[in-house]
Protein backbone atom coordinates (compact mmCIF):
# COMPACT_ATOMS: atom_id res chain seq x y z
CA UNK A 1 0.00 0.00 0.00
CA UNK A 2 2.55 2.61 1.05
CA UNK A 3 4.44 1.66 -2.56
CA UNK A 4 1.26 2.46 -3.98
CA UNK A 5 1.04 5.64 -1.96
CA UNK A 6 4.59 6.85 -3.00
CA UNK A 7 4.30 5.97 -6.96
CA UNK A 8 0.66 8.06 -6.93
CA UNK A 9 2.64 10.86 -5.40
CA UNK A 10 5.62 10.89 -8.12
CA UNK A 11 3.14 10.50 -10.16
CA UNK A 12 1.11 13.50 -9.95
CA UNK A 13 4.37 15.51 -8.88
CA UNK A 14 5.16 16.46 -12.55
CA UNK A 15 1.57 18.21 -13.03
CA UNK A 16 2.30 20.15 -10.29
CA UNK A 17 5.73 21.75 -11.44
CA UNK A 18 3.63 22.15 -14.67
CA UNK A 19 1.17 24.19 -12.91
CA UNK A 20 3.61 25.95 -11.22
CA UNK A 21 5.82 27.32 -14.01
CA UNK A 22 3.59 30.16 -15.00
CA UNK A 23 1.41 31.35 -12.19
CA UNK A 24 -0.70 34.02 -13.41
CA UNK A 25 0.20 36.03 -9.97
CA UNK A 26 4.03 36.31 -11.51
CA UNK A 27 3.08 36.75 -14.87
CA UNK A 28 -0.17 39.02 -15.49
CA UNK A 29 -1.45 40.21 -18.86
CA UNK A 30 -3.15 42.88 -19.46
CA UNK A 31 -6.96 41.98 -20.13
CA UNK A 32 -7.91 42.73 -23.45
CA UNK A 33 -11.33 44.35 -23.83
CA UNK A 34 -10.69 47.28 -21.42
CA UNK A 35 -11.43 50.84 -22.19
CA UNK A 36 -9.29 53.24 -23.27
CA UNK A 37 -7.05 55.28 -21.17
CA UNK A 38 -8.44 58.34 -19.29
CA UNK A 39 -7.27 61.40 -21.03
CA UNK A 40 -8.39 63.98 -18.99
CA UNK A 41 -7.72 63.74 -14.92
CA UNK A 42 -4.37 64.58 -14.16
CA UNK A 43 -1.74 62.08 -11.92
CA UNK A 44 0.94 62.91 -10.25
CA UNK A 45 3.37 60.86 -7.89
CA UNK A 46 4.95 62.08 -4.54
CA UNK A 47 8.03 64.39 -4.71
CA UNK A 48 7.65 65.35 -8.39
CA UNK A 49 6.56 68.35 -10.11
CA UNK A 50 4.86 66.58 -13.08
CA UNK A 51 1.57 65.43 -14.20
CA UNK A 52 0.35 62.80 -16.95
CA UNK A 53 -2.79 61.43 -17.53
CA UNK A 54 -3.53 57.98 -17.69
CA UNK A 55 -3.28 58.22 -21.27
CA UNK A 56 -0.14 59.95 -21.53
CA UNK A 57 1.14 57.08 -18.68
CA UNK A 58 0.25 54.55 -20.94
CA UNK A 59 2.13 55.87 -24.61
CA UNK A 60 4.92 53.61 -25.35
CA UNK A 61 5.78 56.26 -27.00
CA UNK A 62 6.86 58.99 -25.01
CA UNK A 63 6.00 57.13 -21.58
CA UNK A 64 6.25 59.61 -18.53
CA UNK A 65 9.60 61.10 -16.73
CA UNK A 66 8.22 61.28 -13.21
CA UNK A 67 11.61 62.54 -12.19
CA UNK A 68 13.84 64.24 -14.90
CA UNK A 69 16.44 65.47 -12.36
CA UNK A 70 17.31 62.19 -11.27
CA UNK A 71 18.92 60.81 -14.60
CA UNK A 72 21.22 62.04 -16.87
CA UNK A 73 19.68 62.63 -20.89
CA UNK A 74 18.38 60.51 -22.04
CA UNK A 75 19.22 59.02 -25.58
CA UNK A 76 15.97 58.57 -28.15
CA UNK A 77 15.53 55.11 -27.47
CA UNK A 78 15.38 55.03 -24.13
CA UNK A 79 12.53 58.06 -24.04
CA UNK A 80 10.87 57.72 -26.97
CA UNK A 81 11.44 54.11 -28.80
CA UNK A 82 11.14 53.59 -32.95
CA UNK A 83 8.18 53.64 -34.65
CA UNK A 84 5.92 51.84 -35.25
CA UNK A 85 6.65 49.00 -32.69
CA UNK A 86 9.76 49.50 -30.90
CA UNK A 87 8.63 50.94 -27.58
CA UNK A 88 10.88 52.96 -25.60
CA UNK A 89 13.05 51.19 -23.36
CA UNK A 90 11.52 53.73 -20.37
CA UNK A 91 7.99 52.16 -20.94
CA UNK A 92 9.02 49.10 -19.13
CA UNK A 93 12.55 49.47 -17.45
CA UNK A 94 11.51 53.01 -16.53
CA UNK A 95 13.72 56.07 -16.58
CA UNK A 96 15.28 54.75 -13.34
CA UNK A 97 16.64 51.76 -15.20
CA UNK A 98 14.65 49.59 -12.36
CA UNK A 99 12.13 48.27 -14.06
CA UNK A 100 8.31 46.81 -13.04
CA UNK A 101 8.19 43.91 -11.94
CA UNK A 102 7.77 42.14 -14.12
CA UNK A 103 10.61 43.70 -16.46
CA UNK A 104 14.25 43.44 -15.84
CA UNK A 105 16.25 45.94 -13.85
CA UNK A 106 18.73 47.13 -16.07
CA UNK A 107 20.00 50.42 -13.92
CA UNK A 108 24.04 50.08 -13.33
CA UNK A 109 24.30 47.07 -15.51
CA UNK A 110 27.55 47.06 -17.72
CA UNK A 111 27.55 48.60 -21.33
CA UNK A 112 29.46 45.63 -23.10
CA UNK A 113 26.92 43.34 -20.99
CA UNK A 114 24.28 45.38 -22.58
CA UNK A 115 25.08 45.17 -26.07
CA UNK A 116 26.03 41.72 -25.57
CA UNK A 117 22.62 41.15 -24.87
CA UNK A 118 20.96 42.95 -27.45
CA UNK A 119 22.85 41.08 -29.63
CA UNK A 120 22.47 37.77 -28.25
CA UNK A 121 18.74 38.27 -28.70
CA UNK A 122 18.71 38.82 -32.27
CA UNK A 123 20.83 35.64 -32.86
CA UNK A 124 18.48 33.41 -30.42
CA UNK A 125 21.85 32.98 -27.83
CA UNK A 126 20.20 34.80 -24.99
CA UNK A 127 18.29 32.00 -22.44
CA UNK A 128 15.54 32.88 -21.25
CA UNK A 129 14.44 34.06 -17.56
CA UNK A 130 10.96 32.52 -17.56
CA UNK A 131 10.47 29.44 -18.59
CA UNK A 132 9.01 28.92 -21.92
CA UNK A 133 4.92 29.12 -22.71
CA UNK B 1 14.28 35.87 -28.86
CA UNK B 2 14.35 37.56 -32.49
CA UNK B 3 14.30 33.23 -34.09
CA UNK B 4 11.86 32.75 -31.24
CA UNK B 5 14.07 30.46 -28.96
CA UNK B 6 13.89 32.70 -26.01
CA UNK B 7 10.25 32.46 -25.15
CA UNK B 8 8.55 33.52 -22.05
CA UNK B 9 5.01 35.62 -21.54
CA UNK B 10 6.68 39.27 -22.32
CA UNK B 11 8.99 38.42 -25.63
CA UNK B 12 6.40 40.09 -27.81
CA UNK B 13 7.31 43.30 -26.96
CA UNK B 14 11.06 42.53 -26.88
CA UNK B 15 10.76 40.98 -30.23
CA UNK B 16 10.07 43.97 -32.03
CA UNK B 17 12.47 46.32 -29.87
CA UNK B 18 15.30 44.12 -30.44
CA UNK B 19 14.48 43.46 -34.28
CA UNK B 20 15.90 46.92 -35.56
CA UNK B 21 18.27 48.92 -33.07
CA UNK B 22 20.86 50.08 -34.89
CA UNK B 23 24.42 50.29 -33.02
CA UNK B 24 24.69 53.63 -32.23
CA UNK B 25 21.09 53.01 -30.48
CA UNK B 26 22.71 50.03 -28.66
CA UNK B 27 25.64 52.12 -27.82
CA UNK B 28 23.59 55.37 -26.50
CA UNK B 29 21.38 53.23 -24.71
CA UNK B 30 23.38 50.80 -22.64
CA UNK B 31 25.66 53.83 -22.14
CA UNK B 32 22.84 55.79 -20.25
CA UNK B 33 21.95 52.30 -18.67
CA UNK B 34 25.61 52.20 -17.28
CA UNK B 35 25.68 55.45 -16.32
CA UNK B 36 22.69 54.97 -13.33
CA UNK B 37 22.60 54.04 -10.23
CA UNK B 38 22.04 50.83 -9.48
Amino acid sequence: MRRLIAASIFAVLPVLALAADNPDWAYPVTPRDRPPPDAVVLKTLPGSSKQYTQAQIDDPFNPPDWYPEQHPPMPPSVAKGTRPAGNACAQCHLTSGNGHPESSDLAGLPAPYIVRQMAASRTANAKASAPPT
Amino acid sequence: MKTGNRAGPWVELMKQVVAKPSDDDMIALSAYLESLDP
